[in-house]
């Protein structure tokens, strides 16, 4: 049976999940608070994780595309269920809400049910911005680089289904060595900004939360004001590296080659650049009128805008003081997101620009019937099966979120926010206009969004494939 | 080692899965992978879409940081310019696979200017295969390892042999221990026998010996089977060329049937002591006009696969005595098991393996360098000839002491020109060969067959 090897694999996640555990635990010992609420869930993804790797698949199983789409929609369905316990065994809020803020985390989207999370256990906090850090790599990359796996297990399909993106490829051919590498940067990605955040006095602890949530692109914070009153530096520090984790990892690779001229021909970077610096000026321009001076305005927008497209959510000051234009270009943002390969939600610049593209070539063949054209991207031509893909992904996210619109009107909110709602979670961002948290949303609407967010994350195909193999069976 | 394989083909993927399995780090070009992503989903591998003769494709290939390029396209004449131009840009070794006979020789000669470590020809190797089983009739499959000095052969036990239900100890003491039974295929299963391993009816067993050895355990067995003298190929194609050239020197009288006209007359021109004949295998009269039921031999080696299966098939069932099927799809092998065809070649897999054995030698600085390497029972066992070095850990101690690893035997040992089958009491001596038996991959240098 296929279903031996997806289940032994997940083992092998939940085992991980168990190792990952021991981080919050070490926090909650450090300022001495209840670490049952951790052990408790730790035990249990260790049972079941042992239970499961023990399951022996025959020798000749292999994990084909549909297995792998399986195996991740089970496994981050699953921890999301294990990683909610603490929050929930700490009292802090009902099961239903802890499994919102968990999936918020390790989909890195930050939007919270907490109405003050100043109150909460630093543990707690340390865990929140901790899921934004898992969730921001992917929780399979991170069992397949540290696991030692089969060969078989090492299977790109489930890394595809993990890893944001049109297309996936490795940067060297070895997968863990891949990983590795992808970690690395990661990782001192991260280092650096807790130190560059400790340069600009901001206390340990905030630091390495927020440093967490830049990375995963997430936006949990350990203030109510968000990043607010924070030193103008630690702002800075902050804006600049959310849109650093919104490029491409292949980028840094590259950089670390010696490659930089090569970096930097990136079409998607271009993009990525561009689109930031236009709507940086636009809402600029837009709003210097409300903040008096310039140079207000800009670190304003600057901030923002970087945490919008970077689907990160962080603020520094109230949003809701935007003129339409402004919010319209955010709304925008939203959707589109950043770089493939990065740790961001939402459609990616990459694939608009295929799908643009694609867009392109059709119109010119209205015109020239018989022209033969081809879709480049970075220089290569893209595959017929990729561009299909893209459009089809593009298509089903439209159509999903119309869907979750239409659900989340029950609520009786206006349609800016309800659409506001919809776009921040489905798009892992976490801001939302006219609402400061989402403890009010009924059950229905929480366990919708928390769907639009796993669909969100993982791209849609996976949840979608498990539904419809569940309807099969 | 890093690892550069240009031109995905049955042989490059075949190729790639068997290098990916032993951890090297693969990059594989080709100008199109559409159907082929089954190899780059499922290995541990790079792929790069584009010519393998562009410069710029082999350097984002990484050939230049590359320990081995193996060139596998198409055209001979674009593997020996890709390999080429790979060595141009650094790569330590390069392999470039050749299909035409012709160009063999000539690629030979100007191999070391050309900075070629390897030419392949999956054709020629796969003659030689065909050649040497057919020089013991008796044996499905035949081997030889040191240098041809010893041979491993492989045959299926019918209910009236000598041996069954007999022990191996029984059997060894017979022949004053003058062979090892080193794997019996039984049902599926492969078994590494100990002395208290009992033979049993269509027992598929494989033993070790030199070629005079070999002979008294099956002339005791009463096995041996009349010299090959007649052996009727179907298929002209270049396998068969080969195959009649390196049989041109025995007393065996050669028979290829072959439907294409044009064909038949280049075959025809190009061998001596060959007689062509230019008809349709497919009819069975054609068959037996020229005397199937006579021939001791029958090697199908069109260029369709099902066709070879079933004229070996039909060939079989005309109690032809020994039968050989090439097969090109590795694939089919469950299905060559159902028709009960023993002998299949597939020249990929030889080819292959080779290779492997290549790179295999090419990781220096371990206690033993494989010298030679053969896959069987559907690739779950091998067999590895190993120099043994200075750090080998075992030199010097009696083989009943060295704890060696669960289905792991030794076949052989060459110390200097005697062959020793080995026994509890002896010894792996600095500068022995030795052959090992043991499951597939698990045994990379010597030091890994004990626990």
């Amino acid at each position: 049976m296929r279903a031996k090897i997806t289940l032994n694999f997940i083992g092998k996640v939940l085992i991980g999940m168990a190792v990952l555990f021991t981080f919050p635990i070490f926090t909650a010992l450090i300022y001495h608070e209840n670490i049952l609420n951790f052990i408790i869930p730790q035990v249990i993804s260790l049972i079941v994780g042992l239970l499961l790797n023990a399951i022996k698949y025959e020798k000749n199983s292999q994990i084909y595309a549909r297995d792998g789409l399986k195996i991740v929609a089970l496994s981050w369905i699953i921890i999301s269920l294990i990683g909610a316990l603490p929050i929930y065994l700490n009292h802090d809020a009902p099961y239903i809400d802890a499994l919102f803020e968990t999936v918020s985390g390790f989909t890195t989207t930050g939007a919270t049910i907490f109405k003050d999370v100043e109150h909460l256990d630093k543990a707690i906090l340390f865990w929140r911005g901790f899921t934004h850090f898992i969730g921001g790599m992917g929780v399979l990359a991170f069992v397949m680089a540290i696991i030692p796996l089969s060969t078989k297990n090492k299977s790109m399909h489930v890394l595809k289904a993990e890893m944001p993106g049109p297309s996936v490829s490795k940067l060297v051919p070895s997968m863990k060595k891949s990983l590795a590498i992808l970690y690395g940067i990661y990782i001192g990605l991260t280092v650096l900004e807790i130190a560059l955040l400790k340069i600009a006095h901001m206390p340990t602890f905030d630091s390495i939360v927020i440093a967490f949530g830049t990375a995963g692109t997430g936006g949990f914070s350990v203030l109510n004001t968000s990043i607010a009153s924070y030193t103008t530096m630690a702002k800075y520090v902050i804006a600049i590296f959310m849109f650093l984790f919104g490029v491409n990892f292949n980028i840094y690779f590259l950089v670390a080659l010696g490659k930089v001229k090569e970096a930097l021909k990136s079409e998607e970077l271009k993009v990525y650049a561009s689109m930031f610096i236009v709507a940086v000026a636009i809402v600029v321009l837009n709003t210097v009128h409300i903040f008096g001076n310039t140079y207000k305005a800009f670190e304003e927008a600057f901030f923002h805008v970087s945490s919008i497209m970077t689907s990160t959510g962080y603020a520094i000051g109230d949003i809701n003081v935007y003129p339409s234009t402004s919010r319209v270009v955010m709304l925008v943002l939203m959707l589109i997101s950043a770089c493939a390969g990065s740790t961001c939600g939402g459609l990616k610049i990459s694939r608009l620009i295929i799908c643009a593209k694609s867009i392109k070539r059709n119109l010119i063949k209205q015109v020239h019937p018989n022209a033969v054209q081809v879709v480049k991207f970075e220089g290569k031509k893209v595959s017929e099966e990729t561009i299909e893909n893209t459009n089809t992904f593009i298509f089903l996210y439209v159509a999903l979120i119309l869907l979750f619109i239409l659900i989340i009107s029950f609520n009786g909110y206006n349609i800016e926010t309800t659409i506001n709602a919809v776009f921040t979670t489905f798009a892992n961002v976490g801001l939302c206009f006219n609402i400061q948290n989402f403890q009010e949303f009924t059950v229905l609407s929480k366990a919708t969004l928390c769907i639009a967010m796993l669909l969100g994350r993982l791209e849609i195909f996976p949840l979608v494939s498990l539904i419809s193999d569940m309807r099969k069976e | 080692m890093k690892i550069v394989i240009a031109g995905i083909g049955k042989f490059g993927d075949y190729l790639t899965r068997q290098l990916a399995k032993e951890n090297n780090e693969i990059t594989v070009i080709d100008i199109n992978f559409t159907g082929k992503e089954a190899l780059i989903n499922n290995e541990d591998v790079n792929n790069i879409e584009g010519n393998a003769l562009d410069v710029k494709i082999l350097e984002e290939a990484g050939v230049q940081n590359s320990d081995l390029l193996i060139a596998s396209m198409k055209e001979d004449s674009e593997n020996v310019m890709c390999a080429l131009l790979a060595r141009k840009l650094g790569v330590k070794n390069t392999i470039a696979r050749i299909r035409r006979p012709e160009y063999i020789d000539s690629l030979n000669m100007i191999k070391e200017p050309l900075g070629l470590s390897m030419i392949i020809s999956p054709k020629q190797l796969t003659a030689n295969q065909i050649a040497q089983t057919l020089s013991i009739p008796s044996a499905i499959e035949t081997t030889s390892f040191f240098k041809g000095r010893i041979y491993v052969i492989s045959l299926k036990l019918k209910e009236d042999s000598k041996y069954i239900g007999q022990s191996i100890k029984e059997i060894s003491q017979k022949l004053n221990g003058n062979i090892i039974v080193c794997a019996i295929e039984r049902e599926d299963k492969i078994v590494i026998p100990n002395g208290e391993t009992i033979i049993q009816a269509e027992d598929k067993i494989h033993i070790t010996g030199t070629r005079k050895d070999i002979n008294s355990f099956l002339r005791y067995g009463n096995l041996i089977q009349d010299k090959t003298r007649q052996v009727m190929i179907v298929g002209g194609s270049d396998i068969s060329k080969y195959l009649a050239n390196q049989l041109a020197d025995t007393d065996m009288k050669i028979k290829i049937i072959e439907p294409n006209k044009e064909v038949a007359l280049e075959l025809a021109e190009t061998l001596d002591n060959v007689l062509v004949i230019n008809a349709d295998p497919s009819d069975e009269q054609t068959l037996f006009e020229e005397g199937i039921q006579e021939t001791d031999a029958f090697v199908a080696l069109t260029g369709i696969d099902e066709e070879n299966i079933v004229y070996s098939m039909f060939a079989s069932a005309q109690k032809v005595p020994k039968v050989i099927t090439k097969i090109n799809h590795i694939n089919l092998s469950g299905i060559t098991q159902m028709a009960k065809i023993d002998a299949v070649v597939s020249p990929h897999k030889i080819a292959a393996n080779q290779v492997v054995q290549y790179v295999r030698a090419m990781e220096k600085g371990k206690s033993s360098s494989c010298e030679s390497i053969y896959n069987f029972g559907d690739n779950i066992f091998e067999m590895i000839e190993f120099k043994v070095k200075e750090d080998f850990k075992g030199i010097n101690q009696k083989l009943e002491e060295l704890k060696l690893q669960d289905d792991t035997l030794i076949g052989a040992i060459q110390r200097g020109k005697n062959i020793i089958y080995p026994q509890g009491k002896d010894e792996i001596k600095l500068n022995d060969t030795v052959l090992v038996i043991c499951r597939n991959n698990k045994v990379k240098e010597l030091n890994d067959m004990i626990k």
